[in-house]
């Protein structure tokens, strides 16, 4: 029976006592945010560019089968091993099995968001198998032993200073050194050993292009490149989604790919794989886990367009505020308050909540996924299936209830003055309601709206309310 | 056909029949008035360095002037044309011998106006790993090889989907310990761009 994780109010409440810490965070993303506005508005054709992936995504999600059976076929006449998986436990049982018979026991993996899901690291290390992560931010949280707080920048909740004690501990770089320049050639150094030692390299999937079967893997350090061009070993994991149709449709998703996620025109490096390279081997393993019911649903399949570029984490005034860690998920931020819960309700309850609907999230998605909408379409759904807290679901009715009776209002606003004006922040009753607790209360205004409209209305015609 | 396979399939079959339709690539992108220009100027902004050749014998001049070639000791160049004293690639067996390789030189079929990229295929280079282990990456490129926009790119019929190819877009960089850009994470830690002038 799945649990319900700690809810995001709880984890983000610790998160924002360290005050500078947490407002440093809220800056560091915002700066990525200025980033990639930069970029997309220097090119006049953007709207028109999310339009189209938005299309080609939808395209490609209506057709699934199709597209993966074609892909299926190319990929394997390049040479490619392609593997189905169900789930996340079949997936890992495939990627073992085939780092097994080669009797391979140094992996090193670029990051994947998918192998985060499917927590394929420990399950490979309780096999007795070295798993390497070589993009520096997600080394940075493996030697933590932690998990990435954001999808494209994993060690953004990490300070320098932090990094510099890690390496020092675990690298045996100066005592003291925080200068990134010298952290990272460190970090060089370390992994460069673990790229000449590996007999496997696992990559995630940008892109699979059903038309040619290869596969696209974007990076700008190099690690994905070198980790699978030195052992003759590459195992790709990839979501079902991740398939598009046309080799071509790549001039639209590069084209948004760095520029949401980083604010980069593109990635440093957009590795094209069609079959293994020269007496080498290559498998792609194609796993489902729940995306095919997300695909099959009316109202949600549209995340599915996801092409996990972080930008709605980087501008989301909630994710900003209150980190990644705080929606124990893979995915965190607004699209992953929308995954999660389809995925697994119960756990991830709260994540829908985390939410001002603000919207920037949508109007910043480069795959335009009505991410707000969706999120407050998620509350209703938790809500019918009965996962909503007795305290809010009291709140919502007595509310709702409050908004269909004029007279009940008018006498309720009248009452929320005076108490108002009688007890101050104390009317919030924020030892009964969860949304008092965060909140404070104004002053009463001196003349209420509806008293200012009945005296300003226009005369032609303008309602007495 | 495996059991996952077929159950995935299965799953997909019931899936409700909404019709969207593959929209066509064409479209009013971004054109330079001088995509040469506009393609050395992208490529600086990300950390590249150019260079304009004048026909290939400049480019040989050129490459054996780099600050990168003073020092290097193990040069590789797999560039039709440039005199480089080099190592032979095919001649090496494993690509783990490349481990000290300091400068690789490899000529890019397509460049990139709006983004700086140039790809790179495997066609003439027998172990991709040098394009990424080097120390030192430098690319050649003819200016009427240079496209406007990657849509271009992709519809130019010069790309092979038969093996591998990268586009590359500056030198290795990261910025994952606080945001500071480092150039040189595990890639090439300079790349010099060649751009040979139409001869």
């Amino acid at each position: 029976m799945a649990t319900r994780n700690t809810p995001h109010p709880t984890l983000a409440k610790r998160f924002v006592a360290d005050r500078d810490r947490a407002h440093w965070h809220d800056e560091s993303l915002w700066f990525i945010r200025e980033k990639r506005d930069l970029q997309a508005h220097g090119l006049p054709e953007w709207e028109e560019l999310r339009a189209r992936a938005a299309q080609i995504k939808k395209h490609s999600v209506s057709n699934l089968a199709e597209y993966l059976l074609q892909f299926e076929k190319r990929a394997t006449a390049l040479g490619v091993t392609v593997h189905w998986a169900n789930d996340a436990e079949e997936h890992n049982q495939i990627v073992l099995g085939i780092l097994r018979s080669h009797g391979v026991k140094r992996v090193v993996k670029s990051k994947s968001m998918l192998t985060e899901e499917c927590h394929l690291n420990p399950f490979l290390e309780h096999h007795g198998l070295e798993v390497v992560d070589t993009d520096l931010g997600e080394r940075i949280v493996q030697l933590r032993n932690e998990s990435p707080s954001h999808i494209v920048i994993p060690a953004i909740h990490i300070r320098k200073e932090e990094v510099g004690a890690l390496f020092s501990e675990k690298l045996g770089t100066e005592t003291g050194a925080t200068d990134p320049k010298y952290l990272t050639e460190a970090a060089r150094q370390h992994l460069r050993q673990k790229f000449l030692q590996a007999d496997a390299g696992i990559t995630g999937v940008n892109f699979a292009i059903a038309e040619t079967g290869g596969i696209v893997v974007c990076t700008n350090e190099g690690n994905a490149d070198l980790g699978v061009s030195l052992p003759k070993l590459h195992i790709a994991c990839m979501g079902l989604e991740k398939i598009i149709p046309r080799v071509a449709d790549l001039g639209v998703f590069l084209r948004l790919l760095a520029r949401s996620a980083t604010g980069q025109p593109i990635t440093t490096y957009s590795s094209h794989f069609h079959g293994p390279m020269y007496d080498g081997e290559m498998h792609v393993v194609l796993l489902d886990n729940g995306r095919v019911e997300v695909a099959q649903d009316d109202d949600f399949r549209e995340a599915l367009n996801c092409i996990r570029c972080g930008a709605c984490m980087n501008t989301c005034p909630v994710y900003r505020r209150s980190g990644g860690h705080s929606y124990s998920a893979t995915v965190p931020g607004p699209i992953g308050s929308v995954l999660n819960p389809l995925k697994s309700p119960l756990e991830h309850t709260s994540l829908p909540f985390a939410c001002s609907l603000c919207g920037s999230c949508s109007d910043v998605c480069p795959v335009q996924i009505p991410i707000h909408h969706q999120l407050y379409q998620l509350r209703s759904e938790l809500k019918r299936q009965g996962n909503i807290k007795t305290a809010k679901s009291l709140q919502m009715w007595f509310v709702g209830m409050l908004f269909r009776r004029p007279r009940l209002y008018r006498l309720g606003g009248w009452a929320a003055r005076w108490s108002l004006r009688c007890f101050g922040k104390l009317a919030a009753f924020r030892w009964l309601t969860i949304w008092g607790r965060q909140r404070d209360l104004p002053f009463p205004p001196r003349v209420t709206f509806r008293k200012w409209h009945n005296k300003n209305r226009p005369t032609d015609g303008g309602r007495h309310v | 056909m495996s059991n996952a396979k077929t159950k995935i399939l299965a799953r997909l079959a019931g899936q409700s029949d909404i019709s969207v339709e593959l929209p066509k690539l064409t479209g009013d992108w971004i054109q330079y008035t001088d995509p040469v220009e506009q393609f050395c100027d992208t490529a600086i902004e990300i950390s590249a360095c150019v260079h304009l050749a004048n026909g290939r014998d400049d480019c040989t001049e050129l490459i054996n002037r780099l600050v990168c070639m003073d020092t290097a000791e193990m040069v590789c160049c797999c560039a039709a044309d440039v005199e480089v004293a080099s190592l032979v690639l095919s001649s090496v067996a494993d690509p783990h011998e490349l481990e000290l390789l300091d400068v690789f030189i490899a000529e890019g079929k397509i460049g990139v106006a709006e983004n700086g990229a140039i790809w790179v295929d495997d066609h003439d280079i027998a172990h991709r790993a040098a394009l990424f282990l080097t120390q030192h990456l430098v690319l050649i490129i003819k200016s009427g090889k240079i496209l406007n926009n990657l849509t271009e790119a992709y519809s130019s019929g010069v790309m092979d989907f038969s093996r591998f190819g990268c586009w590359i877009s500056g030198p290795s960089k990261t910025a994952d310990i606080e945001q500071s850009l480092v150039i040189g994470a595990h890639g090439a830690r300079t790349l010099d761009i060649i751009v040979i002038l139409d001869e």
